[in-house]
């Protein structure tokens, strides 16, 4: 496991923040995550349903639960494919991310049939989200961008110059879209749409 | 935010030997089987009081098993 410096911000002073990428997490840390999750998932459901939001507007990821995750990683996940990240500042979890690099290609030209990593999940902590709908103003910035470098380095280290591909959250397509990502298709087996970054634009969200 | 807290476990010699077992098979601590175990369980319990069954399905046997709760 290896732990790098990195900078997120604080949307309110606009400050910069020191905080630890970690890059090769054990399983068992997606425990203390959702420990640390779980209670602001809890107390936004509440605030929702206050609201009288509707449902299918709520955070599209605000039912994900990581210590599922780690147990179903445990039973059925091949160890050298799955790799989690983490960003930790201090000792509270800001986000997380698992990523899988077997068998993936891409399918966007011109990287067509050529490697790359794929990004199973990725999650900036409930107090990171801006939900406008109860007043909730996000707390830090550049989590999730971050999150997202760390994926572009992983690629270049096993090969694959940058490419990555992710299932978006409608949610969060946006987000991808400015990151560089392209939309590919939908994915009718998951019905979601499917995103990839190039090595063309990888090369540029490095060098940005 | 959640403290750990530290308890005592005791336990069988047997299922000692399961435990450690788990965890040199899992690479993981007998602490995070432990854990996970936990959040398994009640998963299970949640759904199982909601009126769900839990059934254990072998695809390529096309089996499909019920586990008792009882």
């Amino acid at each position: 496991m290896s732990v790098h410096r990195v900078y997120i911000v604080d949307a309110a002073s606009r400050q910069s923040i020191e905080a630890e990428l970690h890059d090769e997490l054990g399983i068992d840390v997606l425990l203390d995550i959702e420990d640390q999750w779980i209670n602001a998932r809890v107390a936004m459901q509440q605030q929702l349903r206050n609201a009288s939001v509707p449902v299918n507007q709520w955070p599209q990821s605000l039912h994900w639960d990581w210590s599922r995750k780690s147990i179903q990683l445990s039973l059925g996940g091949d160890p050298d494919d799955c790799r989690i990240f983490g960003i930790r500042r201090l000792t509270v979890w800001e986000g997380a991310m698992l990523t899988q690099r077997k068998n993936r290609m891409a399918k966007l030209p011109p990287d067509a049939g050529k490697g790359l990593v794929y990004v199973d999940y990725l999650e900036v902590a409930p107090w990171n989200w801006t939900v406008e709908c109860i007043g909730q103003m996000r707390k830090n910035k550049a989590v999730g961008s971050m999150l997202l470098r760390a994926v572009v380095e992983q690629s270049y280290a096993e090969g694959h110059e940058g490419r990555v591909g992710l299932h978006a959250l409608p949610q969060a397509e946006e987000f991808y879209r400015e990151q560089g990502l392209a939309f590919v298709l939908q994915d009718a087996n998951k019905r979601m749409p499917y995103y990839e970054l190039t090595a063309v634009q990888a090369s540029s969200l490095r060098k940005g | 935010m959640s403290d750990k807290r530290t308890m005592t476990l005791n336990l069988t010699e047997r299922e000692m030997d399961v435990l450690e077992a788990l965890a040199v098979k899992k690479d993981l601590s007998k602490t995070a089987i432990i854990r996970q175990a936990l959040r398994l369980y009640q998963l299970v319990s949640d759904r199982v009081d909601e009126g769900a069954k839990l059934v254990l399905e072998d695809e390529k046997a096309n089996k499909k098993s019920e586990l008792m709760m009882l």
